[in-house]
C-alpha cells in the first residue's frame, strides 16, 4: 500500500477513536476541558481529514503535476483572487472563532457604527472606533466577531455537505456505469427525480419535524444534492471503460475494482472536484436562507441569522445586515469563479486550445444551478 | 421507441414519483417525534393529571392510535382527492388555503420569471454574437455577480434603498421621495390597479434578478455553440438580417433552454417564494408554509411543502415532454 493511503487510514482511525472516547464519556461532560466538540464539528473534522488527504496527497506526491495545474489555473487572475478569498475564509472560519471567542452581548455598546463613520442615532453624534472595526448590532455584539462565527458555519456546511455529495455521487455514478442495464436505468431515473426536488423546501419540512440543527442541514444537502456529480462520474466512467489502457489492464487480468481504483476514479477526479466546487454555493446559500427565515440552528451564528437580526434596525444601523451580506456574496462569487477556473485548468481539452476562449464562453455544466 | 410509448412512459414515471413522494412524506411524519402529544403529557403532569392518559387521549383525538397501515392508506387516498386535512392555525381546510396563497405567489413569480427569461435569452444571444465587446464583458460579469447574489439579501438591500434611503436623501437638492416604493404587501389592494403593480415591483425585481443571471449565462453558452454553424453561415450568405439569425439560433437552442426555464420557474416558486414573501410579507405559499411552521400546524406544513415538491415532479414531466415536442429525435434514443 502507498504511504499516503496508510496515513489517511491512520488519520480516519484516530478520528474514530476520538469519537468513541466522546461517546464513552458520561453525558454532559465536555470532550476537552475547554471545548465540547459537537455533532457538526465531528463531521467537519472527518470531512476535513478526508478532503485534505484525497486532495493534498496526490498534489504533494506529484509536485510536477501540481505545478502544471497551478500554471494553468494562474492564467485566470480573477480565479486566483477568488482562491485567495476562499483561503481567507478557511483561515477565518478555522481560527477566527477560537481567537476572538463567541459573540458577547453588551447593551451599553449597542448599534455602534463601523470605524471611520459617524451616526447621530439618539441626538448625540456617535463615532465608530477601532475597538469594533465593523461596528456592533442592536445587542452590542461586535459585527466582526459575528462575521468570523458565521464563516465557521458556512465552512462547516460547505465542506461537510460537499464531501457527502461527492461520496454518494461517485458511488452512484460508478455503480450505474459499471452495472449498466436495469440498475443504470433505475439509478438515473432516481437522479432525474432528485434533480426536480426542491431541497430547500424539504429542509423546511425536516426542520419542522425533527428540529433544526447543522447536522440536519448538511445531511439534507449532502444526501440530496449529488445528482450532477453522479451524472458526470457516470459519463466519465462509461467513456474510460472502453479506453485502450483500461482494456489492456483488463486483458492483463486486472479486477473490476482495480480498474476502478487505479484508472477510472483518478481520471474522473478532476471532473468531480469542479462539480463539487460549483455545488457548494447552493448549500451555503441554502443554510443562510434557512437562518434568515429564523428556522436555522439556534446555536449557530450563521450569516443569514445576522442579516435577519439587522433588519430590525435597518434604518438606523444598516451595517449590521450589510456586512454579513457582503461576506456571503463574496464567498459564493469566489466559489463560482474558482469552480470555473478549475474547470479550465483541469480539463485536458483546454490544453489543446491555444486561443483561449473568453470568460463567458465556458459552457455551464449540463444542469442549471438549483436551490 | 415510438413517440407515444415515450410519452406514456414519462407520464407513468411521474405518477410513480408522485406516489413515492407522498409515501416518503408520510414516513417522515410518522417517524418524527410528535411535539403535540409530548405537550399534552407535559400539561397533564403540570396540573397533577396522568401524563400517559393525556397522551393517549391526544393521540385518539387525532386518530394517531389507529393501525399504521390504515393511516397510510388514508393518507394516500386523501392526497389523491386533495383532502389534505384541517389547518388548526387558520381554522379552514388546507386545500383552499393553499390555492388562495398560490394566487398571491403567481402575481409576482410569473411576471418575474417570464420577463427575466425573455430578457435573458435576448441578452445571451446578443452577447454570444458580439464576443469580446465591452458590452459582452460587462454583461457576463454582471450575470456572474447576479447568480452569486443571495436573493434574500438583495431583498433586504432593496427595502433599505427604496423604503428607507430615498425618503430622506436629496442628492444635489433633488428629492428622491417619488422613487419610494411600498415594501410591505397590502392584500386589500385591487389586483388590477397601479398600487398593486407598485407593490409587486420589488418582489418581481428580486425573483427576476436571479433568473436573468442564470438564463443569460446559459443562453450565451448555447448560442455560442451555433454561432459558426453551417445554417447560420448559410443564412448570412443569403442576406438575412441579425434578427432572423437570432431567431433561427434561438429555435435550435430552445431544446436545452426549455430545461432551464422550467427548472428555474419551479425552483423560484418554491425556494425563492419563502424569502421574498417573508421580506415583503406577501401572503403566498412561502409565507403560508413559514407561518404554519411557526404555529406548529402539521397538516398545513405538510401540504405547503408537498405542493412545491409535486410541482417539481410535474416540472420534470413537462421538461421531458417539451424535449420530445421540440426535438423528435429524443424519443428515438431513450435518454436525451
Amino acid at each position: 500500500m502507498r504511504r499516503r493511503t496508510v496515513a489517511l487510514g491512520a488519520a480516519v482511525a484516530a478520528w474514530v477513536a476520538a469519537l468513541a472516547y466522546d461517546v464513552w464519556l458520561p453525558a454532559g461532560t465536555p470532550t476537552l476541558s475547554w471545548w465540547d466538540v459537537r455533532g457538526i464539528e465531528w463531521l467537519f473534522g472527518l470531512a476535513f481529514v478526508v478532503t485534505a488527504g484525497l486532495l493534498g496527497g496526490p498534489l504533494v506526491a506529484e509536485p510536477r503535476r501540481a505545478r502544471r495545474y497551478w500554471r494553468r489555473f494562474r492564467r485566470d487572475r480573477v480565479a486566483v483572487a477568488s482562491l485567495a478569498v476562499l483561503a481567507l475564509l478557511l483561515v477565518a472560519g478555522l481560527a477566527g472563532p477560537a481567537v476572538v471567542g463567541p459573540p458577547r452581548t453588551d447593551f451599553s455598546q449597542a448599534n455602534l457604527p463601523p470605524v471611520g463613520t459617524t451616526t447621530a442615532a439618539d441626538g448625540g453624534a456617535v463615532h465608530g472606533t477601532l475597538a469594533h472595526p465593523l461596528g456592533t448590532d442592536a445587542q452590542g455584539r461586535d459585527v466582526l466577531v459575528l462575521l468570523l462565527a458565521g464563516a465557521r458555519v458556512s465552512l462547516e456546511v460547505g465542506l461537510v455537505s460537499a464531501a457527502l455529495a461527492v461520496g454518494v455521487g461517485t458511488l452512484v455514478g460508478t455503480t450505474a456505469a459499471l452495472a449498466g442495464g436495469r440498475v443504470d436505468e433505475a439509478l438515473m431515473r432516481y437522479v432525474d427525480l432528485q434533480q426536480s426536488l426542491p431541497v430547500f423546501v424539504l429542509l423546511v419540512l425536516l426542520v419542522y419535524l425533527y428540529g433544526s440543527s447543522l447536522v440536519l442541514v448538511v445531511l439534507a444537502y449532502g444526501l440530496l444534492g449529488w445528482e450532477r456529480i453522479a451524472r458526470l462520474v457516470r459519463a466519465e466512467t462509461l467513456q474510460r471503460r472502453t479506453a485502450g489502457y483500461v482494456r489492456a489492464a483488463e486483458a492483463a487480468g486486472a479486477s473490476r475494482w482495480w480498474v476502478l481504483r487505479r484508472h477510472v476514479l483518478p481520471n474522473a477526479s478532476t471532473t468531480v472536484i469542479t462539480a463539487a466546487t460549483l455545488a457548494v454555493p447552493a448549500f451555503v446559500l441554502g443554510e443562510a436562507a434557512l437562518s434568515f427565515l429564523e428556522l436555522g440552528p439556534p446555536d449557530a451564528y450563521s450569516w443569514g441569522r445576522t442579516i435577519t437580526a439587522g433588519r430590525q434596525s435597518l434604518a438606523t444601523a444598516p451595517w449590521v445586515s450589510t456586512a454579513p451580506g457582503v461576506a456571503l456574496f463574496l464567498t459564493v462569487l469566489a466559489l463560482n469563479y474558482v469552480g470555473e477556473g478549475l474547470r479550465d485548468a483541469l480539463d485536458p481539452a483546454s490544453d489543446r486550445d491555444r486561443n483561449r476562449p473568453a470568460a463567458g464562453d465556458r459552457i455551464p455544466a449540463e444542469d442549471p444551478p438549483r436551490r | 421507441m415510438s413517440r407515444r410509448r415515450y410519452v406514456a412512459g414519462r407520464v407513468l414515471w411521474a405518477l410513480v414519483a408522485t406516489y413515492l413522494v407522498v409515501s416518503v412524506t408520510f414516513g417522515l411524519v410518522v417517524v418524527s417525534p410528535n411535539a403535540g402529544d409530548l405537550q399534552a403529557a407535559y400539561r397533564a403532569a403540570e396540573h397533577g393529571g396522568d401524563p400517559a392518559a393525556a397522551r393517549a387521549a391526544y393521540r385518539e383525538a387525532r386518530g394517531l392510535d389507529r393501525p399504521l397501515l390504515d393511516r397510510y392508506v388514508d393518507h394516500v387516498v386523501h392526497a389523491v382527492f386533495l383532502q389534505w386535512g384541517w389547518s388548526v392555525s387558520r381554522s379552514q381546510y388546507v386545500w383552499p388555503a393553499v390555492v388562495s396563497a398560490l394566487a398571491h405567489t403567481a402575481q409576482y413569480a410569473i411576471p418575474g420569471v417570464l420577463l427575466a427569461t425573455a430578457l435573458g435569452w435576448a441578452l445571451g444571444l446578443y452577447t454570444a454574437f458580439h464576443r469580446h465587446d465591452p458590452a459582452d464583458r460587462l454583461g457576463t460579469a454582471v450575470a456572474f455577480a447576479g447568480a452569486s447574489l443571495p436573493d434574500f439579501w438583495l431583498a433586504v438591500v432593496l427595502v433599505l434603498v427604496f423604503g428607507v434611503w430615498v425618503d430622506g436623501a436629496a442628492p444635489l437638492g433633488v428629492s428622491l421621495a417619488a422613487l419610494s416604493l411600498p415594501t410591505y404587501y397590502d392584500a386589500g389592494v385591487p389586483a388590477l390597479s397601479v398600487a398593486n403593480v407598485r407593490q409587486l415591483l420589488l418582489p418581481t425585481l428580486v425573483v427576476g434578478t436571479t433568473t436573468l443571471a442564470t438564463t443569460t449565462r446559459y443562453a450565451r453558452a448555447q448560442a455560442t455553440e451555433y454561432r459558426d454553424a453551417g445554417f447560420v453561415r448559410g443564412l448570412r450568405a443569403s442576406g438575412a438580417g441579425p434578427l432572423t439569425v437570432y431567431w433561427r439560433v434561438l429555435r435550435v437552442a430552445l431544446v436545452p433552454l426549455s430545461t432551464v426555464f422550467i427548472a428555474e420557474a419551479v425552483a423560484l416558486t418554491v425556494a425563492g417564494a419563502f424569502v421574498v414573501e417573508y421580506v415583503f410579507q406577501i401572503p403566498g405559499i412561502g409565507l403560508l408554509a413559514w407561518s404554519a411552521v411557526r404555529a406548529g400546524d402539521t397538516a398545513l406544513v405538510v401540504a405547503t411543502t408537498l405542493v412545491p415538491v409535486l410541482a417539481g415532479v410535474l416540472g420534470n414531466l413537462a421538461q421531458d415532454l417539451a424535449y420530445v415536442a421540440l426535438d423528435p429525435r429524443v424519443a428515438d434514443g431513450d435518454r436525451p
